[in-house]
């Protein structure tokens, strides 16, 4: 018989408000809304040029609370996540972070992210994707336990060259001793706050992690702070601009998660995306080991590069060609990088194009003027990667303006 | 370590002795491991065994190992005798069958000898290796190929007919053929039994298919017991091995496979004891092999996952009953050495019994088959649906229960059976899952079915007997082609093992 | 009177083989039994103000070439998405499926974050299922024994499909064209009510149990569909299912079809071994050199053909093909929106299909009961309220519940279809929908019961089963209906199947019509562009 206790309300429809959404409303002027993983992420709060210019010369602050937050821990924790991780992850210390990435069986990337550890025995994987099942399959069998922590961790990313001093006008003292990729507690605002030297932006910078309890409170403490320190609100579209000048790649945009492809040729191996340097195959055993032995020996099938485009505009969705005729590969990613002034590109070339044929290459570019579409091919260059990284993203301490 | 081995064999089942016979003559210096102290697995000895009527090996193992088949198929055939809600049993040697009307006995003749047929044109496979998925070797696409000749040359109307019932349920085959009955009841119990799946579960005709296809002296698809009973196969395929120079050591437990550099280096034992090899072939279970011996540190975790999804559920008791004096039949006649009795008077009854274990109780009506050996007194019952998973766990209780509803139903074909028990035993499939190194308690290490035959034996990725770890072979039942006492899976993985070291 | 084409009924498979035929030019004539067009896809009304869908009820499957090619959009075709779905379990708690992807997450995390993931891993290995099987649907299967150029190159395309999957996605395939649903299920999920709101897309139709190996291909069955290209949604066709035979029933006269109802088919005239025409019930003889059959294989042959024409394999064959009707159907017109018990106000996933389940258990012991000859004591229910989205079926503020009902038997094992035990059948039903829904009953203004035996002799289809025979792999592909037969070619040269009894079989799909009209089309040297290729 159904009991007479009162049904469960429907969960909510469309898009869910975070940790911090109270206050993106009231930056966000434009009103303009995207889906992160189910939450309202802003995309663009007024302006992008303006966000985006914030990132590379005052500091900016960006919500990433929507990202996939997991905690791994117990005795045999180093063995999982060394399990789970191509990277050798018995050399990362407590109170470090290192940007990972997980392959299949097969040798396919299946997400990257980072690995916090925050103690011998307690890590915490930040990604895009979410990951619990695949996580609870690569730690069957030993003694750890693995739980999804994303709605109990709200994340902020404070970027941009006065993020240090900003920091420090918060009293947060010796936030300048912290190293790229380090990790530290502090207190915002009475708020207990983890801060790691992380990001996205290929500048200085940093990501704050606090309990979603505690979200309004840093975030009031660092606004007004801010204000002396150039800190603005920023939306996803800024950030883009950001990530593809520093060299990261995105899933489901760049590269496909193995675990999400429908095609089976579409997933990557880390040698075709070029992330070899993530990978230690003489670590023991971890997940896709076998099969990368045997990729490392092969030419990969195609190869993801990073271009320069002769001319000034962006090669978005744009087909690559070898001699302007054979179609060799597209372009996933596209910008006119304001801060290099170069026109830049990710794109996939399907092999030898982009590994022993590198030159005459060009990228069929759609531009339209007044509603009129002009198709124009452009001379595009293999370089190296990533496209803009300045020195105060590692110096310390950091420059204090 | 001590010692120099070429290959260790973990577990001296049948599987495992036919291993190590071929790897021991091809000269390799074989050591073969057995926790229990005795050799032979789940064929036992004169205190237990988990299968007292064994199909026969396969004849070409035999003749390689040169076995006397002869001896080993015993003088005469092994005769069923299938128990209907009453009167006299039905006969059933082969494709004979007495005791009932002439239209059945012609049809099922027919039946006995086309599934034989189809059976054999399958059976091809049996001695392959399953082909790759996706990368099948030149070798691999000739066994398919040869198969797909065989099935053609089956003519048109028996290929289609094949083709038509291959996935299908032995139900809908033996209702359209035969009717139900005892005799529909006795083919879907070799259909089924040992499995989790009823008559009516799609997939069974290929499972009485795969017993059709083992050969004997005697005919297809019949049991055998050898002169001297299951020991003397278990003695033969013994001295296989050591007549080789192969070395057996019973009451050692293996608790790990050692890993050197990615490869197997040997096992540690039990005891602490390590003994280097650089073959280990593991007659044990996929599951205890991989998750327990091997270790998941090794292993990928979308490999492990598929371990652990495979079926493997358990379905069969033993039963052993002392008797001090064998009653006659009801309807007459004494139960002679070499007989087997089933107990599953219509495929309904077998359903029904299904029906109960799906929920993890135990059937009112279990259906079964028995041996009776007159030199040892012992009534020897295969009772089928009774789940590894009961609900309320194998107590005294449980098992207790179990041999009373055996009883009833021997009782009403055998007055005064029961009073004439002087002892019994229950083995469940959970102690059957520790005794043997079988997960779930299966006797085929995992279930038969389509989605775990061939190259997807015991499962993707795992199939054609080489693991992940160079060196270590499976060579169980839970291995291609599958359980019963066929001797294929040690063979065939005994030959990829030479295979991958150049011989 | 002489005919190109003579189409014998006028459910979806007769009509969209009679459309594709008329376009081609034929005189084509289709028999109906009935007053009506629509076979298995009808709207009727049986109580003032209301229109059923009264047998079929939900639309996904209908082949997008098909509409396309028949323009039935342009005949009055309208389909439209409906939203949600829940399962309600005995103990007051529900899962609802959403059709917001995160909403769904959210409600999957609910119950249990491991099954949100799981469903995320669960969702693309169907569609890579789906996607596999697709092309094959609007293809005639080759037959594996023959050796002619088509049946190798059609076999060899299949194999090459199958080996583009890649290593991993063809063990995937074979798995899950074998595998029983609740196994698969298992193998993604943990929550009970989950696996059991999938599981029943696994036995909708058939005579098998959740824990039946082959019940993960029949949820493709179910899922294959698309509405707009959504693949696995499923809308309302506005008007109930008979606007869907409706404007197929349009285009086909637009092409200057014609279509007589009111007289079934008494036999096939046979010459020679060849089709002339058919005789029908009142005694009209009508000529054509095609004649092409939409009723079951078992009608066709075995009621309306001389055994005599026919070789003794091919008769074996078709005697032995199995039906065996496992549902049963409930319309009902009521007075209200009914209430229920485990529902929040105005839930929105109330506008799905709505399930009464604990776990898949409870639909194997359903079936179970069906095995030993008896309705469900507990039945699986798919249970719809169309007139939440379409304002056509029910007066304003009125309703119009479709039920479907697995498993009923075609046969009792205890006395008769009377109408004692349809009565008692329905009050099984209609009782366990008030256990979750009190004011369910008094809400009823009519009802009507279809059981297999009503299906059976009010549409035709034999024991009542709603694919035109099961869809276990014995009777799929080149097995179905009889091996050797797979084609819609029979042994009387000019007669034609396009029944859901040949491949891909059952549902509201078209493409047995459809391949069946290419096949009479290509033997007649039509060669014409269906819109359908691949």
């Amino acid at each position: 018989m159904a009991a007479k206790a009162k049904p469960v309300p429907q969960v909510a429809l469309g898009l869910e408000p975070g940790p911090f959404h109270d206050r993106l409303v009231a930056h966000n002027r434009q009103q303009a809304w995207m889906n992160w993983m189910g939450y309202a992420s802003p995309s663009v709060l007024d302006t992008v040029e303006f966000e985006y210019f914030a990132i590379r010369n005052q500091s900016t602050l960006f919500d990433i609370s929507p990202m996939c937050k997991y905690a791994i821990t117990g005795p045999d924790a180093e063995s999982v996540v060394n399990r789970l991780v191509t990277r050798d992850i018995r050399k990362l210390k407590p109170g470090r972070v290192a940007y990972c990435i997980w392959c299949d069986e097969d040798g396919n990337v299946v997400d990257d992210g980072t690995v916090f550890r925050l103690s011998e025995t307690e890590f915490r994987l930040c990604c895009q994707e979410p990951q619990l099942s695949w996580l609870e399959d690569i730690g069957w069998g030993f003694d750890v336990q693995i739980s999804d922590v994303t709605r109990d961790i709200a994340g902020l990313a404070l970027q941009g060259p006065t993020s240090c001093a900003l920091l420090k006008d918060l009293g947060l003292a010796g936030i300048e001793t912290l190293k790229p990729f380090g990790i530290a507690g502090f207190e915002i605002g009475g708020a207990a706050v983890t801060i790691s030297r992380t990001g996205f932006t290929g500048d200085l910078g940093y990501e704050l992690w606090m309990e979603p309890g505690d979200a309004l409170k840093v975030w009031d403490a660092l606004m007004p702070a801010g204000k002396l320190r150039g800190l603005r609100v920023i939306g996803y579209e800024a950030l883009e601009m950001a990530r593809i000048e520093a060299g990261f790649l995105l899933p489901k945009v760049d590269f496909l998660s193995a675990q999400t492809v429908l095609r089976a040729d579409r997933a990557n191996t880390p040698y075709e995306l070029g992330l070899e340097w993530l990978v230690a195959l003489d670590k023991p055993h971890f997940n896709g080991r076998r099969a990368l032995v045997d990729l490392s020996k092969q030419t990969p099938r195609r190869k993801l590069v990073a271009i320069e485009i002769e001319r000034d505009k962006p090669a978005h969705n744009a087909l690559v060609y070898h001699k302007k005729t054979r179609e060799v590969g597209q372009v996933t990613s596209a910008l006119w990088s304001p801060t290099c002034k170069r026109n830049i590109a990710y794109a996939w070339l399907e092999a030898p194009y982009g590994q022993s044929v590198t030159d005459n290459l060009w990228v069929e570019i759609y531009l339209q003027k007044e509603i009129r579409w002009q198709r124009r091919m452009a001379r595009c260059h293999l370089v190296a990667k990533p496209f803009f990284v300045h020195p105060r993203r590692t110096a310390t301490p950091p420059a204090d303006y | 370590m001590s010692g120099r081995y070429d290959a260790i064999i973990i577990g001296a089942g049948h599987n495992g002795l036919v291993g190590a016979a071929v790897l021991a003559r091809k000269g390799k210096k074989v050591l073969v491991l057995e926790a229990r102290d005795h050799v032979g697995g789940m064929l036992g000895d004169a205190s237990f065994r988990v299968a007292p009527l064994p199909y026969a090996l396969r004849p070409e193992i035999a003749r390689m190992l040169q076995l006397d088949q002869k001896r080993l198929h015993g003088a005469k055939p092994v005769e069923t005798l299938a128990f209907g809600s009453d009167g006299p049993p039905l006969r059933i040697i082969g494709g004979q069958v007495t005791g009932t009307d002439a239209i059945t006995e012609h049809d099922y003749a027919i039946l006995h000898a086309r599934l034989g047929r189809q059976a054999r044109a399958l059976g091809v496979m049996m001695l392959q290796s399953p082909p790759g998925l996706g990368k099948a070797s030149l070798g691999e696409m000739a066994g398919l190929a040869k198969m797909a000749l065989k099935m053609r040359l089956l003519g048109k109307t028996e290929m289609r007919d094949l083709l038509r019932i291959i996935l299908s349920n032995a139900w809908d085959l033996l209702n359209d053929e035969i009717g139900d009955g005892p005799l529909a009841g006795a083919l879907a119990m070799d259909a089924t039994l040992g499995g989790a799946m009823g008559p009516r579960s799609p997939g069974t005709v290929l499972t009485l298919l795969y017993r059709m296809a083992s050969q004997s002296s005697h005919g297809h698809g019949l049991r055998v017991m050898p002169e001297g009973g299951p020991d003397a196969l278990v003695k033969a395929l013994s001295d296989c091995v050591t007549s080789a120079g192969g070395e057996i050591r019973t009451g050692v437990a293996v608790e790990k496979i050692l890993v050197d550099q990615d490869r197997a280096a040997g096992v540690r034992l039990q005891s602490g004891e390590e003994i280097a090899a650089p073959l280990v072939l593991s007659n044990a279970s996929p599951k205890t092999t991989l998750l327990t011996l091997l270790g998941v540190e090794h292993l990928d975790g979308e490999f492990i996952r598929r371990c652990r999804n495979m079926a493997s559920k358990g379905m069969v008791s033993r039963l052993d009953f002392d008797i001090a004096q064998m009653p006659s039949l009801r309807s007459g006649g004494k139960i002679e050495q070499g007989q087997r009795l089933v107990f599953a008077p219509t495929m309904q009854a077998i359903e029904a019994s299904f029906n109960a274990a799906k929920y993890g109780d135990l059937p009112e009506r279990p259906v079964f088959e028995a041996t009776y050996d007159t030199t040892a007194k012992r009534l020897c019952v295969t009772a089928q649906f009774t789940p590894h998973d009961l609900k309320g766990g194998w107590t005294d209780d449980a098992k207790s229960a179990l041999a009373s509803s055996v009883m009833a139903a021997l009782e009403e074909a055998l007055p005064g059976l029961s009073s004439a028990v002087t002892a019994s035993r229950v083995m469940s499939p959970v102690d059957i899952e520790t005794g043997y190194g079988a997960s779930g308690g299966h006797w085929h290490h995992g279930e038969l079915r389509v989605d775990q035959l061939l190259m997807l034996r015991p499962f993707d990725g795992a199939a054609q007997y080489r693991m992940p770890v160079k060196g270590l072979y499976l060579c169980g039942a839970g291995a291609h082609p599958g359980g019963d006492i066929s001797g294929a899976p040690g063979f065939n993985a005994a030959r990829a093992a030479l295979r991958d070291g150049g011989h | 009177m002489k005919y190109d084409a003579i189409i014998v009924g006028a459910g979806h498979n007769g009509l969209t083989a009679a459309c594709f035929m008329a376009r081609a030019g034929l005189k084509t004539l289709i028999v109906e039994k009935e007053d009506h067009v629509g076979g298995a896809a009808v709207s009727l009304s049986l109580t003032p103000g209301w229109t059923y869908s009264n047998c079929s009820y939900v639309c996904s499957l209908l082949r997008p070439e098909i509409i396309r090619a028949l323009e039935l959009p342009k005949h009055g075709l309208q389909v439209i998405p409906y939203e949600g779905g829940a399962v309600f379990d005995s103990k007051g708690g529900y899962f609802a499926y959403m059709s917001d992807h995160d909403a769904l997450r959210r409600e999957l995390i609910r119950h249990s974050p491991r099954d949100a993931d799981g469903y995320e891993r669960y969702s693309r290995a169907v569609m890579r299922q789906c996607r596999f099987i697709k092309p094959l649907l609007l293809r005639t299967a080759p037959d594996p024994a023959s050796l002619k150029p088509r049946d190798i190159s059609e076999l060899l395309y299949i194999l090459k499909r199958f080996h583009n999957l890649g290593a991993r996605e063809m063990a995937e395939t074979v798995r899950f064209w074998t595998m029983s649903i609740a196994e698969y299920l298992d193998q993604y999920f943990e929550t009970p009510m989950i696996k059991a709101y999938i599981a029943g897309s696994g036995i909708i139709g058939t005579g098998l149990g959740p824990y039946s190996p082959g019940t993960a291909y029949v949820l493709l069955h179910h899922y294959m569909g698309e509405v707009d290209g959504a693949i696995g949604a499923w809308g309302f066709a506005r008007g109930g299912m008979g606007s869907i035979t409706q404007a197929m029933a349009r285009s086909f006269e637009a092409s200057g079809g014609e279509i007589r109802t009111g007289s079934g088919l008494d036999r096939f005239i046979v010459r020679d071994g060849k089709v002339r025409g058919v005789v029908l019930d009142n005694g009209d003889e009508l000529y054509a050199e095609t004649v092409v059959s939409g009723m079951d294989v078992r009608r066709t042959f075995i009621d309306h053909t001389d055994e005599g024409e026919l070789p003794q394999e091919f008769v074996k064959g078709v005697k032995r093909y199995r039906f065996r009707g496992s549902s049963g159907k409930l319309n009902i017109a009521l007075d209200g929106m009914p209430t229920f018990t485990g529902a929040p106000k105005d839930a929105s996933f109330l506008r799905g299909d709505l399930h009464f389940l604990d776990d898949m258990a409870e639909i194997e012991r359903a079936y179970d009961d069906w095995k030993d000859g008896k309705w469900s004591a507990s039945p699986y229910v798919d249970f719809l309220i169309p007139t939440q989205i379409d304002p056509t079926m029910a007066p304003p503020g009125k309703h119009y519940a479709t039920i479907f009902v697995q498993y009923a038997p075609y046969e009792l094992a205890q006395g008769e279809w009377d109408n004692a035990n349809r009565e008692a059948f329905a009050e099984t039903v209609i009782s366990k929908i008030e256990r979750h829904s009190p004011d369910f009953r008094k809400l009823i203004v009519h009802k009507e019961i279809r059981t297999p035996k009503d299906i059976e002799d009010q549409v035709g289809l034999t024991e009542g089963n709603i694919f035109q025979g099961e869809l276990t792999f014995d009777q799929l592909l080149f097995n179905r209906p009889v091996p050797g037969y797979a084609q819609y070619r029979s042994p009387i040269k000019g007669l034609y199947m396009c029944g859901s009894s040949t491949h891909p079989g059952g549902g509201v799909m078209g493409a047995p019509g459809a391949n069946a009209a290419r096949e009479v089309l290509s033997d007649l040297g039509h060669r014409i562009d269906m819109g359908m290729s691949a």
